[in-house]
């Protein structure tokens, strides 16, 4: 079945996360991405593995005349720009938004930066870690009076990619309609502000009362966490009829019908001896038979996992949450796979090229002659043979 | 201007956090989002961030027991282009389900944003997000040691995330569905698109080198400054470390720091933290960063959010807006995300009152 995006052609100049998961979000749904990179810049083999995927990879050096030239060539065949560069850099190197609309009226462009084109910082050097620090969310998850801590996972750098993706989309469909390309914006300041939309709020009245801190487990006494005998487990008991199904189970019978746990209001100005007996009914317990029973009790509760057992999680692994490969390039390797399903037109998960690997293909594409290839490899706009091994 | 999605309309139906987040994505983009909500409300009604996730959105109340009710939710479907479904059961409208709907619209885009694709769970979206946060390894114990046990984290990370993963879904099914007419099921479990999330926690080969590839892990922390605050530098590559060392007087400092030999000696690098610490109590945070950012340094003091939302970037940069909500007042709130230089997209108005919209949508109905 064709993709989404069959026959969109993208040049994705970003490195590190977030750029390239635009990219890769683009080659999911069916685009011919072409990942452009300087030989010198290589990218570690992991990044590569996670973010590389269904992409092809030139290696080319745009500020050499020959490089730039094949730049703008691959231009006229391009749909879509991707760039992450600081603000100004691309303009210098001569593949800024004007310079290639001059080019191609159609295209649609991208730019991907820490904290956006305008404003006070927009000059700003960053990476995700910077956004997140300036944005509020490594203060939020280290505590007020702790050393800052950055959330788990690269939520921001993946959330702000596809952010771009979608970016992509709604300028291609607009595209469809009028035949004319835009420029679209992102940072990884505005994701983090969106993730941080729950808090990010002001007005009159409001208070601020927000739960944070790297010693936190949960909202409440009923929707926590809370450990059992071998490991920990959240409970989520804080909706309607939950207390007289929560309290059906036998280490909490004894709690129904107390009067200080008869109602929501009670619950709450009695939250800490709450949390106690609780945390002590469940101490003697596994997670496995706790979560089971309460969910026999209609009472919703999950195993707190962590990610050394969702690596090696086989039914993500069957369902292809998780993709293990025999790689050309790479040998034996195990990355993430697509996780939406779309009836019509699935995504793909795809696998990372070999850096550099597609080089010559690309150019031939373009009508370049085997001797135009070699002189492009000996003024050193190629590199002098075609996939780069990385570390 | 319009935005991208002007003339899209959206049917937003569901109970999720993740449901109004994507209902909120595309309204900012220009689509015409119809929540269909319980005649009781969206239980996310009270929720502090309901008016920021529902703003620019029309509400609309079927009583799916009043005869005639069905006919109009039919209508509504008839002239929809994408569906937002929460994925449980049993909540809101009747006749919701994917093959009820493209009976009426086979061009429709029927997004579900179940928590798990065999939807369990289906019937306590309140819930879903911490049961898929503590499912998916979000408050998984993250002290060195292991002693700490597990950080609850408040911000919806997964619902978030979800919608983010959902919204290009959604477009890209619109972008098929433009180009061929054919309308499509997406499906995005909350739990899967955490799979998303987990993306390089999950690459795995049998040689692969342990620990990121920094050039000096001395320089890729957390400092205390001056004025008991904290910055976050990022300068473990060569074009940030020269001209830091060079920004703080001790270019002389290159060769010791990026000795591979310190990655593996724990006094040494503590000797050199320490160096550092010292450093970075010579100035104030704020210092800090106008010295970094004239280097050209990736250097951010860690703000609460109440001063990042009074930073004058955050204001003139749009990341933080304000807005005249109906029940708040004039309050600030998320700016719109992504940025169209053609259909630049808006914050199209405050989140709607229960209903608010009942009558419009039934009369623009009847007109077309």
């Amino acid at each position: 079945m064709p993709g989404a995006l069959d026959g969109i052609r993208v040049l994705d100049m970003c490195i590190i996360l977030a750029g390239p998961t635009c990219g890769r979000t683009l080659g999911e749904y069916g685009a011919d991405v072409i990942k452009i990179d300087p030989e010198h810049r290589r990218p570690g083999l992991t990044p590569w593995l996670e973010v590389g995927r269904a992409k092809r990879s030139i290696c080319l050096n745009i500020t050499k005349p020959g490089g730039i030239d094949a730049f703008y060539r691959l231009l006229d065949t391009a749909d879509v720009v991707l760039e992450g560069f600081r603000k100004g850099v691309a303009d210098r190197l001569g593949v800024g938004y004007q310079q290639l609309r001059e080019r191609n009226p159609g295209i649609v462009y991208v730019s991907i930066n820490a904290f956006g084109q305008e404003g006070p910082w927009a000059m700003r050097p960053g990476f995700d870690q910077n956004a997140q620090a300036a944005t509020g969310m490594q203060v939020r998850n280290g505590g007020r009076d702790g050393t800052p801590a950055p959330p788990p996972y690269t939520f921001n750098d993946y959330g702000t990619g596809l952010m771009a993706a979608y970016g992509v989309m709604l300028a291609l469909l607009e595209r469809e309609r009028t035949g004319v390309g835009q420029r679209i914006e992102t940072s990884l300041a505005f994701t983090a502000s969106t993730f941080s939309s729950a808090y990010m709020i002001d007005h009159e009245g409001h208070h601020r009362n927000e739960v944070e801190g790297p010693t936190a487990r949960g909202y409440s006494a009923l929707s926590r966490l809370y450990q059992a005998s071998d490991g920990w487990f959240f409970l989520s008991a804080d909706a309607e009829g939950d207390w007289d199904r929560v309290t059906d189970m036998a280490e909490l019978k004894h709690l129904k019908g107390r009067a200080e746990f008869a109602t929501d209001e009670a619950r709450a100005s009695h939250e800490d001896a709450l949390e106690t007996e609780l945390a002590a009914a469940f101490s003697g317990a596994t997670v496995d038979d706790l979560t089971s029973r309460l969910r026999a009790h209609r009472v919703v509760a999950a195993p707190n996992r962590e990610l050394s057992g969702l690596r090696r999680d086989a039914d993500a692994e069957r369902r292809g949450l998780i993709v293990s490969e025999e790689h050309e390039a790479f040998g034996a390797v195990r990355h993430a796979g697509v996780s939406p399903q779309l009836s019509r037109t699935p995504a793909i998960t795809g696998s990372s090229p070999a850096f550099g690997g597609d080089t010559e293909d690309v150019l031939r594409e373009l009508g370049y002659s085997t001797e135009e290839i070699q002189g492009l490899r000996a003024q050193g706009v190629i590199p002098v043979s075609d996939g780069t091994p990385l570390a | 201007m319009p935005g991208a999605l002007e003339g899209c309309r959206v049917l937003e139906q569901g109970a999720s956090v993740a449901v109004s987040v994507l209902g909120m994505l595309l309204a900012d983009q220009g689509a015409e989002v119809v929540k269909v909500e319980p005649p009781t409300g969206d239980p996310l009604r009270g929720h502090p961030a309901f008016s920021v996730w529902n703003r620019g959105k029309m509400s609309v109340v079927l009583n799916s027991h009043a005869s005639g009710d069905d006919g109009f939710f039919t209508e509504l479907v008839r002239t929809s282009d994408v569906l937002i479904a929460d994925g449980a059961s049993g909540a809101g409208a009747p006749g919701i389900g994917y093959e009820d709907i493209v009976a009426t619209n086979a061009g429709i885009v029927y997004v579900s944003i179940p928590a798990f694709i065999d939807g369990s769970d289906h019937e306590a979206p309140a819930a879903w997000e911490t049961v898929v946060g503590a499912s998916t390894g979000v408050y998984a114990d993250r002290s060195s040691d292991e002693a700490d046990g597990p950080s609850f984290i408040a911000l919806p990370y997964v619902s978030i995330f979800a919608a983010f993963v959902a919204a290009p879904a959604v477009t890209a099914a619109l972008f098929h569905r433009a180009r061929t007419g054919e309308g499509q099921k997406v499906t995005v479990p909350l739990y899967d698109s955490m799979f998303t999330a987990m993306g390089a926690s999950l690459v795995d080969r049998p040689d692969l080198p342990s620990g990121p590839a920094v050039l000096s892990p001395v320089v890729e922390r957390f400092y205390l400054c001056k004025d008991g605050r904290w910055v976050n530098i990022n300068a473990g590559f060569e074009r940030a470390l020269r001209p830091l060392l060079d920004a703080i007087g001790h270019p002389d400092w290159y060769g010791p720091l990026t000795n591979p030999m310190l990655r593996d000696d724990a006094e040494q690098r503590r000797e050199w933290s320490g160096r550092f610490a010292s450093v970075w109590k010579e100035r104030t945070a704020v210092e800090w960063e106008d010295v970094m950012e004239r280097a050209g340094v990736p250097c951010t003091m860690c703000r609460t959010i109440e001063e990042w939302m009074d930073t004058a970037h955050a204001r003139e940069s749009e990341a933080v807006i304000g807005l005249d909500d109906p029940l708040h007042g004039p309050m600030r709130q998320v700016g719109v995300q992504v940025r169209l230089s053609e259909t630049p997209g808006r914050v199209r108005g405050p989140a709607p009152s229960l209903g608010e919209h009942t009558e419009v949508v039934i009369a623009s109905l009847s007109s077309r």
